[in-house]
């Protein structure tokens, strides 16, 4: 079954590949093939729950040391169910967009679309570094038809910078992985880490620099997130996937493997090195949100917000307590839920109205209710504001920072609340309270579209009422073994 | 004489409701007597252990026993639902409705129920029932049930829907048990509150809803930053006593006083009250700073450095400053009786003041005169206020916004308001009149605190009073002179259900006056206090004989004047616009302030900024000399 979740998604790409001159037949082995993701992964998590049961498939041995290995664990687990649960809904809403838009080259779109989702699925489920680094490869590899979909000059050179940042960042932890495997041959990832005792504090330096190098580039920590702005030019379902689903998740994902799994807490703290990153990430928090308040372009400020956000999950792996990595994995979730609402609102509002400014948006609330009190939901989650699912986040994270007496880190969580509320509100506000002689009428999107909006919505609220999708149980019962010990 | 008529009757439906609570919490003594010992919290131990009834409901009868328990918040969020979901022409009608349900849910609860639940890993009490949160729920299901009636014909399904969530964001924060469930209904009550201001879809309303909404989630993730500190410090998430004992508690403080709008953290409400709609206001001023006051009166009891800001909100409220008019002119309808002046300004102001004053003294009285002082909520019906001073005197049958019918509609209702009016300034033989007297008494004699030396609450009481009398004189000038400015703001009728409401609470209000024992057996002290003693009345009438001496003495001063009052205002309104260009060119002009325009502002004005550094700076050295005695 393991091996099933991987291969559902390429078997996936395969027919849609060949179904493309029969869209609707290419658009059900989408839809089949998410569901069947997500059901597979669903009944792995059941299991997990249950019996405790982490099965693990041994693909293939390329050299001694060099296994690609899939594992199921709770972190993975996390990371799967979010991605196959919303890969289901992007799906969904991706057919309503690209027919609205009359999107060209659909059938590759949709068959990279299926590859990103194998490759985070191996992702998710790799059990040692190596599988973690080809997937991780994998998975840049396929995205890049999507950032260029539009194939327009705009798009190859967003295709470019995407390639060299990426794939820069992909040479950093090659060699971070090369130290590792020099280090610990063949090493599965272990809670709490397996370096300890058999590196220098220097080497350890070494390797969180060259993660940092590499996973900031997906996780577009500052200064390596200049390719995020630039790859909204693709398809607004392809900016969801990059921002919310898999991409940059990929990134923060990868910080909480060589932390918690790799180098483990207790040397991190013995070199310094994780208030280092928490720092790198608490200025990247202000920064960002600071320019996401200067942008009019709807999806670029919800660019440079995701380039914030991510960045409350690296501070909170790197603080190193049980409770900011319980709000940091928590965070996982509800930002991928919150963050792909307000993409799939950017993208139903430009294929209704073709606007993309916020200063264009006045009114619209008229014309497109359900569309931009969904994005209010999602905003006040981003904000930390209850009943929505980001404050639970919000709450273990500031448990972290205070917890770590970290004063301003925790002014920084919690203040940047008001930040990004800031830049998001008033989106809503010019939406459903300003007018504009243009949105006079009620006009919501396809229902193909407006269906993935509502239930992303509704995932987003009850996420802020407790536990309901039982995410806490893996998250908490991974803090309490990484940093539980911690003092 | 039909309206007067029903509005009487609903009065005596109101009175007979608050007769029942007073029965059927005299079914619990032994609780009552336990109280009595001193602590409002019910067992909550000062580290703030969680509350002595692990679980489930103690067998006591109650005079609506066989209804189920149900947390009134839950009936709220599920009418609000519907309101939104069904057509607007049930809306008037099922919003009285669920309120209604809301009342009898909240009759319905028994004293020492809790219901736990299990919110990612953290034990949550969202429902802990006691003498003190049910005194609040008991205000808050009348406040609801009466501003549903009053505005049946204003309210729209935006406004409806979110007053109802506002409520059930009220009712959440008095019934909880925990600080994650009290951060939980905080919050949402700021986002529910907000709407209730953008409802009225004016640009200056709505430029005042994201002031509004700002600030108080500026003011939230400060309470935030207080609770989780506090729970990393005592691994505890129990709401009982804080007690002021280190910067958690501070930050906690602070919070719930910028909910409370407390000097120097006040500066929204009176930019926000007043630009709500009709009956948004109404719903505002009955729960956000309630609310605010029960978080104070749950987590401060015994604080009295908080007295300072509820006497210095009342002397700064009464006209001690000059007032600004920040209003523009034309900013929209007003209700109800207009020409009651404090009502734009001073709703909530110095009424909350004393409350909150009141909250966190540590002895029953105070307590007991700060809940009694929530009772007030009806009388914001009847004084719902106009957005600009100026429109205040119109024509003699004006009333704000509302057109009365010739020769009718004020003297109708200028009888019961008047007397509200007078029981505000806490007059004997009347509701409010035995509150302040109460709140003073307590301060007075037994609260140890910083004020009583500098600020004698008796001296902002005689102010208060000045102050009013002096808006009575301008009052009676402008209707017997007939200076009139507002003609061109007549638009509409006051409607039946506003006479409606407004009868029935002036009929609540005078039967508690006349029989204060049904407010007494509510609150969550046993109460050993007879307002009509002579030397109470003989005090009473001295304060008011000072109170006119007062308004001679200063009356040069008491006129208002189109300057900007610059306490913390500054702060709130400016600072945004003169950081906004150093931090880049925000795209946010919303939420810039609009500084009034009004002629003769003199320049000097604008660098009065340093007196608000002064009032915020007084403010943390008083607190911190609280938190160090």
């Amino acid at each position: 079954m393991l091996l099933a979740v991987v291969a559902t998604p390429l078997v996936a790409a395969l027919l849609i590949a060949v179904s493309g001159r029969r869209p609707n037949v290419r658009e059900a082995w989408t839809l089949i093939a998410a569901a069947t993701t997500l059901a597979l992964v669903v009944t792995l998590f059941v299991d997990l729950l249950n019996n405790g049961s982490a099965p693990t498939w041994n693909l293939v041995e390329l050299a001694p040391g060099l296994e690609l290995r899939l594992r199921v664990d709770d972190v993975g687990m996390l990371f799967a169910v979010s991605a196959s649960a919303l890969w289901l809904a992007t799906s969904v809403y991706s057919i309503g967009y690209v027919r609205g838009t009359d999107e060209t080259h659909q059938t590759r779109y949709f068959t990279a679309f299926a590859l990103c989702v194998a490759a985070t699925m191996g992702l998710a489920f790799s059990a040692n570094f190596f599988t973690f680094f080809i997937f991780y490869e994998l998975l840049t590899a396929a995205t890049w038809p999507l950032v260029v979909h539009k194939q327009t000059p705009e798009a190859l050179a967003a295709g470019r910078r995407y390639l060299r940042y990426l794939l820069g960042g992909g040479a950093a932890l090659l060699l971070a992985l090369v130290i590792t495997q020099v280090v610990a041959p063949g090493q599965d990832f272990v809670i709490g880490g397996y370096l300890d005792g058999l590196i220098s504090n220097n080497g350890v330096i070494a390797i969180v620099v060259l993660i940092t190098l590499g996973f900031g580039t997906k996780a577009a920590i500052m200064p390596l997130h200049k390719w995020l702005p630039g790859a909204m030019v693709a398809p607004t379902p392809v900016s969801s996937l990059l921002h919310a689903v898999a991409v940059v998740k990929a990134g923060v994902f990868g910080f909480v493997r060589l932390f918690g799994f790799v180098i483990g807490p207790e040397l991190l703290a013995e070199v310094g090195m994780g208030v280092v990153v928490a720092t790198l990430a608490g200025i990247t928090i202000v920064v960002a949100s600071v320019i996401a308040f200067r942008q009019d372009n709807l999806k670029k400020r919800l660019a440079y917000s995701t380039i914030a956000h991510l960045s409350f999950i690296i501070l909170g792996v790197s603080l190193l307590s049980a409770e900011s990595w319980n709000g940091a994995l928590l965070y996982i979730a509800n930002h991928a839920v919150l963050k792909i609402t307000l993409f799939f609102c950017a993208g139903a509002i430009y294929v209704t109205t073709h606007k993309t400014k916020v200063s264009e948006l006045d009114g619209i609330g008229r014309r497109m209710p359900i569309t931009m009190a969904a994005f209010g939901v999602a905003a006040l989650g981003l904000a930390g504001v209850p009943p929505v699912g980001g404050w639970v986040s919000k709450w273990f994270l500031g448990m972290g920072t205070v917890g770590a007496d970290q004063p301003v880190l925790a002014v920084v969580v919690l203040g940047s609340g008001l930040l990004t509320a800031g830049y998001l509100l008033p989106i809503v506000y010019r939406a459903f309270f300003r007018t504009s002689p243009e949105f006079t009428t009620m006009g919501e999107a396809k229902p193909m579209m407006l269906l993935p909006i509502v239930a992303t919505a509704t995932a987003a609220l009850a996420l802020g009422l407790g536990d309901v999708f039982r995410l806490d149980v893996l998250t908490s019962a991974v803090s309490a073994l990484v940093v539980g010990g911690m003092p | 004489m039909t309206l007067l008529a029903l509005g009487f009757f609903g009065g005596v439906v109101l009175t007979a409701v608050a007769v029942l609570i007073p029965g059927r919490l005299l079914s619990i003594p032994e609780t009552r007597a336990d109280i009595n010992d001193g602590d409002i919290n019910d067992g909550d131990t000062p580290d703030g252990d969680t509350p002595d009834s692990d679980a489930g409901t103690p067998e006591q009868a109650t005079m609506l026993d066989g209804l189920p328990q149900v947390h009134p918040a839950i009936v709220l969020v599920l009418g609000a639902i519907a309101v939104a979901a069904l057509p607007r022409k049930f809306g008037p009608w099922l919003f009285v409705v669920v309120s209604a349900l809301a009342g009898l849910a909240t009759l319905g609860l028994v004293d020492g129920t809790t219901w736990h639940y299990d919110f990612y890993g953290f034990d949550l009490t969202p429902l802990r029932v006691d003498g003190l949160s049910l005194a609040f729920a008991y205000v808050f299901a009348i406040a609801l049930l009466a501003g549903g009636i009053f505005g049946m014909a204003t309210m729209g399904t935006l406004e409806r829907t979110s007053a109802l969530v506002y409520a059930a964001s009220a009712f959440g924060v008095v019934f909880a048990g925990d600080v994650v469930t009290l951060f939980f209904f905080w919050e949402l009550k700021v986002s529910a509150s907000t709407l209730l201001v953008f409802a009225r879809r004016t640009a200056a309303s709505s430029a005042a809803a994201l002031r509004y909404l700002f600030v108080n989630l500026a003011g939230g993730i400060v309470l935030l930053a207080g609770i989780v500190w506090w729970v990393i410090d005592t691994g505890s998430v129990a709401f009982g006593n804080f007690g002021l004992n280190g910067g958690a508690t501070i930050l906690i403080l602070i919070g719930f006083c910028v909910a409370a709008a407390a000097v120097p953290l006040h500066a929204w409400m009176p930019d926000a009250y007043p630009a709500s709609t009709i009956a948004g206001t109404v719903f505002l001023a009955a729960f956000t700073s309630k609310a605010a006051v029960y978080a104070l009166a749950r987590g401060f009891p015994g604080t009295s450095v908080a007295d300072l800001g509820g006497c210095g909100h009342g002397a700064v409220r009464r006209g001690v400053r000059p007032q600004r008019q920040r209003h523009p002119p034309g900013a929209g309808v007003f209700i109800g009786v207009a020409r009651w002046l404090h009502a734009g300004r001073h709703r909530g102001g110095h009424r909350d003041g004393t409350q909150w004053c009141g909250g966190p003294c540590v002895r029953p009285h105070c307590v007991q005169g700060s809940v009694a002082h929530g009772r007030r909520c009806g009388a914001v019906v009847h004084r719902p206020q106009p957005p600009h001073p100026a429109r205040w005197f119109g024509p003699r049958h004006a009333v704000g916004g509302w057109a009365v019918p010739s020769g009718g509609g004020v003297d109708r209702v200028r009888s019961p308001v008047q007397r509200l009016r007078h029981q505000g300034d806490g007059h004997p033989g009347h509701r409010g009149g035995r509150v302040p007297h109460r709140l003073l008494a307590s301060q007075a004699g037994q609260c140890g605190d910083v004020v009583r030396g500098g600020v004698p609450p008796a001296v902002v009481h005689l102010v208060r009073q000045a102050g009013c009398r002096r808006q009575h004189q301008r009052q009676h000038q402008h209707q017997h002179h007939g200076i009139a400015t507002g003609a061109a703001v007549l638009t509409r009728k006051v409607t039946p259900s506003m006479y409606v409401a407004m009868g029935a609470l002036a009929v609540v209000n005078i039967a508690i006056g006349i029989a204060p024992n049904l407010v007494y057996d509510v609150l969550p002290f046993a109460v050993d206090y007879s307002p009509f003693k002579t030397y109470r009345v003989v005090n009473a009438v001295a304060l008011a004989a000072g109170a006119a001496v007062a308004f001679w003495l200063v009356r040069r001063w008491l006129a208002g004047r189109p300057v900007r009052v610059v306490d913390t205002d500054w702060v709130y309104r400016d600072l945004p616009r003169h950081l906004a260009p150093a931090v880049g060119r925000l795209r946010m002009p919303e939420v810039h302030m609009k500084l009034p325009t009004a002629p003769g502002t003199p320049v000097w004005a604008s660098t009065l900024w340093v007196s608000g550094a002064v009032v915020i700076v007084t403010f943390v050295v008083v607190l911190a000399i609280g938190v160090t005695s």
